[in-house]
């Protein structure tokens, strides 16, 4: 269950309780008000009672008020003696209906079974009818009655029914409304963990500069924004030293590397003739080693100083051009290699971009495609447009990599096999280098490959770079 | 001939030192910015060779002082930093060429010499071996008096061996004269042996190679005759 389902059931949760709670206080404090109605009305009907009994006996009035209450509201009196258990009145449903006797002073709740045929009260199927009691005793004439008066509770009965309907109904619609608002809320607090999860798994070394919006305020969210940026600040930081470090070694690398190269360089075009046969074998190696290790230096300052742009010069430029002069210079590398270059482009590949860089990174893709053929091997260059992207592919025969080994080849220093790759002498940047000149021009280059037949690398650039930005920076 | 070379580093200028004294040019060395300005103050030189890279003051702000002086000996900037701006900044002060380190022996020598033929009295922009003629400025190449057709990698090879003329110039130094950076060159020996080939075959110097020769194992190399 997700945090966001959670906290709206917590909170509706919560919410129904209350509301529940709340009800029920609701529903005594509305039931105690009909009951104190009813009640009244007893106390006013047994005082009316005893007016009838006192006007009975003097003569005064007959009884068609009794009549007229029976009709609608039939009470139930009895009223008696209680010095001679006598009874002195009663009204028609008392003579029907049985009660119990209740004590004077007090009240209470009787159910009787009366039948429909006999008196309609508007009972229900059951038969049963509810009473309220009540009894009193009142002096009258100089002697003391109790009067005992009820009256059934059919239309209170409804009315509870009704009550409860109404709280259940309400409780139900407003834990409804709970639950959605809630659930809308949980949303806008957990907002911020959203934006978070984005930036986490989007970031990577070449974003690192990205960071989290945070607000004013001083709550766990704003701090938790402000803790996750001073984390990436200080990973942005390491990172950036790093490959400042890597930077500033190969740079440092370079004054030796001259003077050795320059003393080897020396030894090699004068006094070599006069070498031993083993001296010279052994100086030559030395050169070789010199001349990789500068290679090396180049490759790494250049892949470095790469990882450090974050935007090109780009201008508009024909793509063509540039890899037909390119593969110039390659068939005769190709052809002293035997091995056959076809190269097969539109007339014309306008793009924009930087030509210096992407001259360089074509060109470490023909030195691979040739150096990594095989004898009597071929590389084949192909490009096609689009209204927004060209390709360029570029598929050569031999030994080709490994499908678990893809991913890497544009990693830093892979290399297929170590023994090929010193035969071949490259620095194992090339194609890192190539990626990352790729990569600033906002375009892909992939690399597919069958194991022991060919190789293929497919270079998309977009032909325009207006309103990108590289999106890569630090 | 007198250079001078300033550089902080010791041993590349001890390096340096000896590989022009064996060249047979005098040499002075400044390991910084103040001593350098001293010594072109007191001497004139033909040359000055300049690392940008040195504490106190580098080489760009020398550079500006020896112009602002109206010095205008000829100036060749090293650089350890293959930077573009570097390079215009140079080149704009007034530096005569730019070179990056690390440098072959042979592009090191190559350049000096055509620098200090620039500036010598010597006008006509020849070099030359037998009858074979090559005019740095024109860049025509001529056999006997007749003309011969080099395509620009050609013509730079030839150029280069004839700037360097009577050493051995090793393979790989006059590929990557040739090609520049951008081109992994290691390992990459026949290629460099089709295009002497070709070169040859145009220049007729074809049957064992009378004016370019090969050396084994190392490179090529032209001689004057004996």
């Amino acid at each position: 269950m997700t945090v966001k389902t959670r906290i709206a059931l917590f909170v509706a949760g919560a919410g129904f309780i209350a509301s529940l709670l709340f009800s029920i206080v609701v529903f005594y404090e509305l039931i105690e008000q009909p009951f104190d109605l009813l009640d009244t009305e007893l106390e006013e009907e047994a005082y009316r009672s005893i007016k009838k009994i006192e006007m009975k006996e003097t003569g005064s009035e007959s009884m068609t008020l009794s009549k007229a209450n029976y009709r609608t509201y039939p009470y139930w009196v009895r009223i008696y003696e209680p010095k001679f258990n006598r009874i002195v009145y009663q009204s028609n449903l008392a003579k029907l209906a049985h009660l119990p006797i209740v004590k004077p002073g007090s009240s209470a709740i009787a159910s009787i079974i009366i039948p429909r045929e006999k008196i309609n009260l508007g009972q229900d199927r059951s038969q049963e009818v509810t009473f309220r009691l009540r009894t009193f005793l009142i002096p009258s004439e100089g002697r003391e009655l109790t009067v005992q008066v009820g009256h059934p509770m059919i239309k209170l009965k409804e009315e509870i029914q009704e009550l409860i309907l109404g709280l259940v109904v309400g409780l139900v619609f407003s834990s409804l409304a709970l639950i959605v608002i809630s659930y809308f809320i949980a949303g806008r607090i957990l907002k911020p963990i959203g934006s978070m999860k984005d930036l986490s798994r989007n970031i990577s070394e070449k974003n690192l500069d990205q960071r989290l919006p945070v607000g004013n305020g001083h709550d766990e969210f704003n701090e938790l924004a402000r803790t996750i940026n001073t984390m990436l600040d200080r990973l942005q930081y390491s990172f950036i030293r790093q490959r400042d470090f890597l930077f500033d070694t190969s740079h440092e690398l370079k004054t030796p590397l001259t003077t050795m190269r320059l003393a080897i360089d020396e030894i090699c075009t004068t006094d070599m003739e006069t070498f031993p046969s083993f001296s010279k074998e052994t100086l030559l190696r030395l050169n070789d080693q010199v001349l990789r290790m500068e290679r090396l230096v180049k490759d790494l300052l250049n892949l470095s100083s790469l990882e450090m742009l974050n935007s090109i010069e780009a201008q508009q430029f024909d793509l063509t051009g540039l890899l037909l002069s390119l593969e110039a210079d390659y068939r005769l590398f190709a052809n002293a290699q035997n091995v056959q270059m076809d190269i097969k482009l539109p007339r014309q590949l306008i793009l924009q971009g930087e030509i210096e860089k992407l001259n360089r990174a074509f060109s470490n893709l023909f030195d691979n495609a040739i150096k990594y053929n095989m004898k009597g091997g071929r590389v084949e260059v192909a490009g096609e447009q689009s209204d927004s992207d060209l390709t360029v592919t570029i598929a050569n025969t031999g030994p080709g990599i490994a499908e678990a080994e893809i991913d890497k080849v544009f990693d830093q220093f892979y290399r297929v096999e170590q023994s090929r790759s010193i035969q071949h002498g490259g620095s194992g940047l090339g194609l890192a280098i190539a990626k990352r000149i790729i990569e600033l021009h906002r375009g892909k280059i992939q690399l597919e490959s069958e194991p022991g037949v060919w190789t293929k690398v497919t270079v998309s650039l977009p032909r325009s770079l207006e309103n990108v930005h590289t999106g890569l920076s630090t | 001939m007198r250079i001078l070379i300033v550089d902080d580093e010791q041993s590349l200028l001890k390096q340096l030192k000896q590989i022009f004294e064996s060249q047979r040019y005098s040499i002075d060395t400044a390991s910084d910015g103040e001593d350098a300005l001293d010594k072109l103050f007191e001497t004139p030189f033909d040359l000055i060779i300049l690392d940008i890279m040195m504490p106190r003051m580098d080489g760009l702000t020398v550079l500006e002082h020896i112009r602002n002086s109206e010095i205008d000996t000829p100036v060749l900037m090293l650089t350890a930093k293959g930077d573009a701006k570097d390079k215009v900044k140079g080149l704009d002060l007034g530096a005569d060429d730019y070179l990056a380190k690390p440098f072959s022996l042979d592009e090191l020598l190559a350049r000096v010499r055509a620098l200090l033929r620039r500036s010598s009295s010597q006008s006509e922009p020849m070099l030359q071996v037998q009858d074979l003629k090559l005019n740095t400025v024109s860049r025509e190449v001529t056999k006997g008096g007749r003309t011969i057709e080099l395509t620009p990698r050609e013509f730079s090879i030839l150029e280069f061996l004839l700037y360097n003329k009577n050493r051995v110039v090793s393979r790989f130094s006059l590929a990557e004269h040739v090609w520049g950076d951008d081109f992994d060159l290691f390992n990459m020996s026949n290629f460099m042996d089709v295009h002497i080939k070709n070169l040859r075959h145009k220049i007729g110097d074809t049957g064992g190679g009378t004016i370019i020769q090969t050396v084994r194992g190392i490179g090529y190399t032209i001689k004057d005759l004996a």
